[in-house]
């Protein structure tokens, strides 16, 4: 189903490659795209991860969409939903690569995905917002925490890693990371309500 | 509820699993099941993927706002996506990050910062025409791929180390006589430089910020009375004092030996973040909690176990105190579903009165139950403020639940006034009324729902005060004012400024009590010695003055405290290895021996535990201390008495675990002389008996009878 797809796709984009034609008639809507692409980056991320929890699987499907959502970029409606529409992309994404590990690994049921899936668009909004209230939350956090979760999250390393690079013992590194992050967790939720109940 | 907060945290628990990517097909199936089971798990399940995402997606790309990306985004991007590649390992958020990086280097604050502070802010060069800030060696940069497109090279910009001063840091200066003051200063001030332009105030929160000023304002106080402070306190002993305060029970020897070897500057601080995350922490807070709200002693109304069953849960998810407070005054229903309701039956006789006066104490810090009869002589509460409060209360009844031994708690509607003779015997009606406000109770449902709306929505600063005061007072010996919940105009707090700024990040926090506790014991008063020097013998609040906290003031164990502890140094628990709830059962059962109660306005109780010859005589012969020292398997001292090690290494174990450290010299040359101590070779073959387990027991008896033993140094 997904590979169908994929052949339908007309490459359309091509001259833009260079970036040269700025110019042309075809620069408004382009930017107007753009812009919707950027700003919707992280949450079609986010949208895929619900589902395919392993980050980095879940950036190697996000990527594959992309290409896609570039290409199909003429086939959008400027005013309607975008993420809504990326969002369909990526879960065709999301269907073929469950189809190529299927005999892998312990993947989730479809049930599960499907669910999911459809509380991820339906919550994207307020999923958004404690995005915002994360950045206050994370200047709280004490020095060594913040360094912790920073090392934890730069690029390619894991919690197993991160124990290995600072000589602690990989259980007390996994317990700081979740102690941090709940209390990022438990942040987020205190600053939403206190944004609910001023 | 108590059934989904078991489930919301094994569900936390399996998500922090799967964030590690350790998710077993097991687990995977019990998170399938949780999260396909309830709407509110599937919502806990994507915010905790979001929060895990949005950290891995941030992280790399150094905290630039979407927003300001997109702004200037279109030159670069275009030509991106289409040359990604699937091998591509620097993904298609690089080419975002970057994109943005090559149009708007993102400038010096954002380097200079502890991550989050400033983001969004008006740091961002937005300006296309400008060159490019000097490359700096973590900067992105953009290379020509070679093929006409353009390459975006992403070096993976981290963050830094935060130049925050760690607290530990703080913590573990050396404090010398003479350099109080100015130290206290310079700590805060290498926090950070000022944000340009944001208008965000990063201090304001922060762990070191406000623990900063904390230490700034109590150093001032030290200098204004010509005072310096006492020694940081030694390892064990703030070790100790630590593990009391938050968890309720002296550090286990191991513990303490991993401690002290231990040299790194943020241990201190690591230490209480583990304690605070410790399920004793809830336990420990739990019944320092459920004995303010109830007491010791036992109710025929009060359900105990459920009222500790409300607050474990509430102090397990950290819950914010004014939510706490307000399900605790308003609470209705049967007090063995909803344990909340424990707390005013325990104080509906005398017509309510104790309701009102034990309120306005815990809750708000202030005492109003001698204005009941007549109006105060100093201050200007009046009889008016007392029945105003207590008229929210009128219409809350006891009812016994038909077949149970339920008690239930309910309110009913009325006319939303008390009524009250004055001295001259003239009656008056006192309309329900908070903090000068009056409130029209008429017809209100539950008026007590109206009460705790009012006390907690933050427009009453007196719940954060009250709370920031209580919990000092317990971590520090003495709180700003004395006593602790007597906080009105006449009593003027010792550190007004200190109390204020605490109170205001505890709003600001949500009401965040772990935090709160976290600040305090980060504080350079927190980590002093209890000792006094002839510098500061002046400084002594037990005698009247006003406090300085120029050291720790000692406390006396509670009950609690004590039990727990002796199970802690003896393990006489796992000779009778019995679960918590009996556990819990031994403990009441044995700190009733101590507990007298009286009804009266406020349900006073004496806990006749001061180091008197009763006391001493229950844990001399008690028989909690007699298993202890038995030499049966499973006990501290059955492992101490047949490990391989000399005779001084016992003594050494057996003191590590009673008093958290190591033996004095004069101590040992004592025992020397008094145990016949084997040569090392022997004593390491076999273990002790005879006269040496005897002389061991009595050693070990001893420190565990010392006055040492039973205080909070």
């Amino acid at each position: 189903m997904g590979s169908l797809l994929v052949t339908e796709v007309r490459i359309t984009s091509e001259s833009s490659a260079d970036g040269s034609d700025a110019g042309t008639t075809m620069a408004a809507p382009r930017d107007e795209f753009i812009k919707l692409f950027t700003r919707y980056q992280r949450r079609v991320f986010l949208y895929i991860l619900s589902q395919v929890p392993n980050p980095v699987d879940a950036e190697e499907i996000h990527q594959e969409a992309n290409v896609i959502i570039w290409r199909k970029f003429d086939h959008f409606e400027l005013g309607t939903n975008f993420l809504a529409w990326s969002c369909q992309i990526a879960n065709y994404e999301v269907l073929k690569y469950r189809e190529r590990k299927r005999r892998d690994r312990h993947l989730f049921s479809d049930e599960f995905v499907r669910q999911v899936a459809s509380d991820a668009v339906e919550q994207a909004d307020e999923l958004e917002q404690r995005r915002q209230h994360l950045a206050v939350c994370l200047s709280k956090l004490r020095s060594n925490d913040l360094e912790l979760i920073q090392q934890r999250y730069s690029a390619g390393e894991s919690g197993k890693s991160v124990a290995e690079l600072i000589g602690r013992p990989i259980n007390s590194v996994y317990q700081s990371l979740s102690r941090i992050r709940r209390t990022l967790l438990e942040c987020v939720n205190r600053q939403i309500r206190a944004q609910a109940t001023p | 509820m108590s059934v989904s907060s078991l489930q919301h945290e094994e569900l936390v628990q399996l998500l922090e699993v799967l964030c590690e990517d350790r998710l077993d097909r097991q687990q995977a199936a019990r998170l399938e099941e949780l999260v396909l089971g309830d709407p509110e798990a599937r919502t806990l399940y994507l915010e905790y993927i979001s929060l895990h995402g949005t950290l891995y997606w941030d992280a790399a790309r150094g905290g630039v706002e979407e927003s300001e990306l997109e702004l200037r985004v279109s030159d670069v991007a275009v030509a991106s996506p289409v040359t990604a590649t699937r091998g591509d390992r620097r993904r298609a958020r690089a080419v975002v990050a970057a994109a943005a990086a090559a149009v708007l280097l993102v400038a010096v604050g954002l380097a200079m910062w502890p991550s989050a502070a400033p983001r969004g802010s008006g740091i961002v060069d937005t300006d296309p025409n400008r060159p490019n800030r000097p490359n700096r060696p973590d900067g992105p940069a953009v290379v020509d791929g070679g093929n006409g497109s353009k390459v975006l090279v992403d070096p993976a910009p981290r963050q830094p180390a935060s130049i925050v001063a760690a607290p530990g840091r703080q913590l573990s200066n050396k404090v010398t006589p003479g350099s109080t003051a100015k130290g206290a200063v310079a700590v805060p001030e290498i926090t950070s430089p000022n944000p340009p332009s944001t208008g965000i105030r990063p201090r304001e929160g922060s762990l070191a910020g406000i623990v900063g000023f904390v230490d700034d304002r109590v150093a001032n106080g030290w200098q204004d009375n010509e005072m310096t402070a006492s020694e940081v306190a030694s390892d064990s002993e703030w070790l100790r004092r630590v593990y009391l305060d938050i968890v309720g029970h002296i550090p286990p020897a191991n513990d303490v030996i991993a401690f002290l070897k231990d040299r790194r500057a943020e241990k201190r601080a690591e230490v209480i973040d583990r304690l605070l995350d410790d399920t004793d922490y809830i336990r420990h807070s739990s019944t320092v909690w459920s004995n303010l709200l109830v007491g010791r002693g036992a109710r025929r109304e009060v359900n105990r176990g459920a009222l500790e069953k409300f607050l474990r849960e509430s102090f397990a998810r950290n819950r914010p105190w004014n939510e706490v407070v307000g399900e605790l005054v308003a609470a209705r229903g049967r007090n063995d579903e909803n344990g909340a309701t424990n707390f005013l039956l325990a104080h509906l006789n005398n017509d309510a009165t104790p309701a009102t006066a034990i309120t306005a104490r815990l809750f708000l810090g202030t005492r109003v139950q001698c204005t009941q009869c007549h109006n105060h002589p100093f201050n200007n509460s009046r009889q008016q403020q007392f029945h105003g409060l207590s008229a929210f209360f009128k219409s809350t009844r006891a009812a016994a639940v038909g077949g149970s031994e339920a008690f239930e708690l309910i309110s009913e509607p009325f006319d939303g006034a008390a009524y009250y003779e004055d001295r001259q015997g003239v009656l008056h009606m006192a309309p329900a009324r908070l903090a000068g406000q009056r409130v029209d109770l008429k017809g209100v449902e539950n008026p007590r729902a109206e009460l705790a709306r009012l006390m907690t929505g933050g427009s009453d600063p007196r719940l954060a005060r009250a709370m920031v005061n209580r919990t000092w007072a317990r971590l520090l010996g003495h709180g700003f004012t004395s006593p602790v919940d007597d906080m009105g105009p006449h009593n003027p707090p010792s550190h007004p400024e200190v109390l204020d700024r605490l109170a205001r990040e505890f709003v600001a926090s949500g009401f965040d009590v772990k935090q709160l506790v976290r600040w305090i014991c980060s504080t350079r008063a927190y980590g002093l010695t209890s000792r006094m020097t002839a510098e500061n013998t002046l400084d002594d609040p037990a005698t009247g003055g006003q406090p300085l906290f120029s050291r720790v003031y000692t406390k006396p164990m509670s009950v609690e405290q004590l039990y727990d502890s002796l199970l802690v140094a003896t393990q006489a628990d796992r000779i009778t290895a019995s679960d918590w709830e009996s556990v819990a059962a031994n403990r009441r059962r044995w700190q009733s021996q101590f507990v007298y109660s009286f009804e009266t306005d406020e349900n006073d109780e004496a806990v006749n535990f001061d180091g008197t010859i009763t006391q001493a005589m229950m844990m001399m012969n008690g028989p909690l201390i007699r298993e202890a020292l038995s030499l049966q398997p499973g006990s501290y001292f059955h492992q101490v008495v047949h490990e391989r090690g000399s005779d001084v290494d016992r003594v050494k174990r057996l003191c590590l675990s009673a008093l958290g450290r190591y033996p004095s010299s004069a101590e040992m040359k004592a025992i020397g002389e008094m145990l016949p101590l084997r040569p090392t070779a022997q004593a390491r073959q076999t273990p002790a008996s005879g006269p040496l387990a005897e002389g061991l027991e009595d050693v070990f008896w001893a420190y565990l009878n010392s006055s040492e033993f039973i205080t909070v140094p």
